[in-house]
């Protein structure tokens, strides 16, 4: 992959692949990262050390929220390959919303018996 | 200076702008009404008039709780929540905590009774959910409108936290992508405003204010971020993941597992007694009182202080209700010392800067003025350089709206609080009606006038509202500066002197001869017309 297609920049020859690419940064930068760093929030309250108080694994998922978001928003813009970037969000995603789907089961077995 | 390829400067660069364009007149409302949140408590007590008590919290308390105790309902003695209003008055809110139909949460339900300590009368009193009631008084009208408009844009719950905290999340990324892209940090400090050339005087003026005001800006961003999603998003989500969805139980391992409970009857030991120990050790006068169990076996008593000079953060101190017996202080998180109480405990003093008292909340106010001026030059640079375009041109006046357009409608909302509180209407209504009503008249101008004059005739009535609103609250009732100063009322007097300065200042701005603000080209600002 040529650097300017990978960049999502306009190119004479390929304008629809860079068009294609550009479209792939906003939906990775924009919704899957807003999405991916929820599951991260609330997943890590699964494997986090909960510490001295036992509130560890709680507190820090609410109050480290606003960095995760940065970290995956600016990993989304800066990688030059937005695809990979999304495949890389798109795993971290998936890791995390494990205990998340886990947790939403075993809650909706709970209400249903 | 962080090396960056072309490509990455490039989508910065991109970033950065857009994301100004698009949420930057919401980002520039929410920053101005922080930056004037910041002193509430103030705006409180001078809407109020000054306080009737001093300091309601460092009076005698005990004998008045005891007397209100028995005529609420035994329910509502679960949680008793005691603190001093802005107006000098003790406020105890006696409640329980039940499931709020209507938002499908468990929230405070029961009664909150004002009280005048001079006499010990009750002077209203209010039953129904806890947000209903805070909101019901007419008296904090004004300090609630300007808070609310800056925490939820008055948007509906959670969606104006949603909304604020998409804005803290626009501000990280105006911070971060302008440090990224800053290629001389040190030097843009001391960047000195090159006259000869007015376009890039403005590029430098933008320049000099965001380099000062960066850090403040990703702090901000963050802790605002944090305070919009934790308890409408955050909350929820780790309740499921860590608790099977049961929200009561985080919160309650959040805040401190409470004891074994013991509903046997028992006294109250003196409150009074229990707060003059807690003030000796906290070394500072007691903000907020909550009381858990009133007249049971298992009664606690907690007691909330400010940090005392040359401390970042307050204390916690338990006392057992039955006998007064002192149990420690108090993590704000958890019951033993934590990583994450250390961190959580330091979001509330960077947010609200009021961690050194005044002096701080200067600074806040400063910078948070500072990044206004980041957000509003900005984007007139951004516009400057596509003003051939109608769309542009346009947006234009819309930034000149919303910029003294704000300012404009808080200062006819203070006008019309004052009137409906002296007329006996609806204080809470007719603050927002003013804020509406002067908006409105914004819009008016900003269509109907030339752009040149829109800039001079938006200022000049900015003035016009801050000179008049001293006189305003005089002749609805409020004290004199005279009357003020005896009994120690130092914010009436204060924000009334801010008042008139910000109103000559205005003034003096809007007519002098404004070269750096009119960066339209005369035909292109004819050709809206």
């Amino acid at each position: 992959m040529s650097l300017s297609h990978s960049e999502g920049l306009a190119s004479p020859k390929r304008p629809h692949a860079s068009k294609k690419l550009l479209i792939t940064r906003w939906i990775v930068a924009g919704p899957l990262a807003l999405v991916v760093s929820v599951l991260v929030m609330a997943g890590m309250s699964v494997w986090l050390p909960e510490g001295n108080a036992g509130i560890d694994h709680l507190a820090f998922p609410l109050i480290l929220f606003p960095a995760i978001w940065s970290l995956i928003f600016f990993y989304a813009l800066l990688e030059n390959s937005p695809t990979r970037a999304g495949l890389v969000i798109l795993a971290v995603g998936a890791i995390n919303a494990v205990p998340v789907i886990q947790a939403v089961v075993a809650m909706s077995t709970r209400v249903a018996g | 200076m962080i090396a960056l390829s072309k490509q990455r400067t490039r989508r910065l660069v991109a970033v950065h702008g857009w994301s100004a364009v698009v949420f930057g007149l919401f980002l520039y409302v929410v920053i101005l009404t922080g930056a004037i949140a910041v002193f509430s408590q103030e705006i409180g007590i001078w809407s109020a008039g000054g306080k009737r008590v001093a300091e309601p919290m460092a009076q005698e308390i005990d004998s008045v709780l005891r007397d209100l105790s028995p005529q609420v309902p035994e329910t509502y003695l679960e949680d008793v929540g005691v603190w001093g209003s802005a107006a000098g008055n003790l406020v105890a809110w006696f409640h329980t905590h039940k499931n709020n139909p209507d938002s499908g949460q468990i929230e405070d339900y029961g009664k909150l009774i004002e009280i005048d300590l001079n006499n010990g009368s009750v002077l209203a009193s209010y039953e129904g959910w806890g947000e209903q009631v805070f909101h019901a008084n007419p008296v904090s009208a004004l300090d609630d409108f300007i808070v609310d408009l800056h925490v939820n844009l008055h948007a509906p719950s959670p969606w104006g936290l949603y909304a604020t905290g998409i804005l803290g999340f626009v501000m990280l990324v105006a911070a971060i992508s302008g440090l990224l892209m800053h290629r001389h940090m040190i030097k843009d400090v001391f960047l000195s405003p090159r006259r000869d050339n007015p376009g890039v005087a403005k590029r430098d003026r933008h320049v000099l204010a965001g380099t000062w005001s960066l850090l403040f800006s990703f702090i901000l961003g963050f802790t605002g971020a944090f305070f919009s999603f934790a308890g409408a998003l955050g909350l929820p989500l780790v309740a499921v993941t860590a608790f099977g969805g049961d929200q009561v139980a985080m919160i309650e391992t959040l805040v401190g597992a409470p004891q074994v409970e013991d509903a046997t009857p028992a006294p109250m030991a003196n409150l009074d007694a229990m707060k003059a120990q807690s003030s000796a050790l906290a070394k500072s006068t007691p903000t907020f009182i909550s009381i858990q169990h009133w007249g049971r076996a298992d009664a606690q008593v907690q007691i909330f202080h400010p940090a005392p000079a040359g401390h970042l953060n307050g204390s916690t101190h338990v006392f057992a209700g039955g006998d007064g017996g002192y149990k420690g202080t108090k993590p704000q998180l958890g019951n033993a010392p934590s990583a994450g109480n250390a961190v959580f405990s330091l979001m509330g003093p960077l947010h609200f800067g009021h961690f050194a008292g005044v002096f701080s909340k200067i600074i806040w106010v400063c910078l948070g003025l500072a990044s206004c001026y980041v957000i509003a030059s900005g984007m007139r640079l951004w516009l400057q350089k596509r003003s051939k375009r109608l769309l542009w041109q346009r947006l234009g006046r819309g930034v000149d709206m919303t910029v003294y357009g704000t300012p404009i409608g808080l200062a006819g909302a203070a006008h019309a609080f004052f009137f409906a509180l002296a007329s006996g209407n609806s204080a809470h209504g007719w603050t927002a009606l003013g804020f509406l009503g002067w908006a409105a008249v914004v819009i008016f101008i900003g269509w109907v006038l030339p752009w040149q004059r829109v800039n001079i005739a938006l200022k000049v009535l900015l003035a016009l509202l801050l000179l008049t609103l001293p006189i305003t609250r005089l002749l609805c009732g409020g004290p004199d500066w005279f009357t003020a100063l005896e009994v120690g009322d130092i914010a009436v007097v204060g924000i009334d002197l801010l008042m008139l300065a910000a109103g000559v200042f205005y003034l003096v701005c809007g007519f002098a001869v404004n070269k750096t603000q009119a960066w339209l080209p005369r035909s292109s600002a004819e050709a809206v017309q």
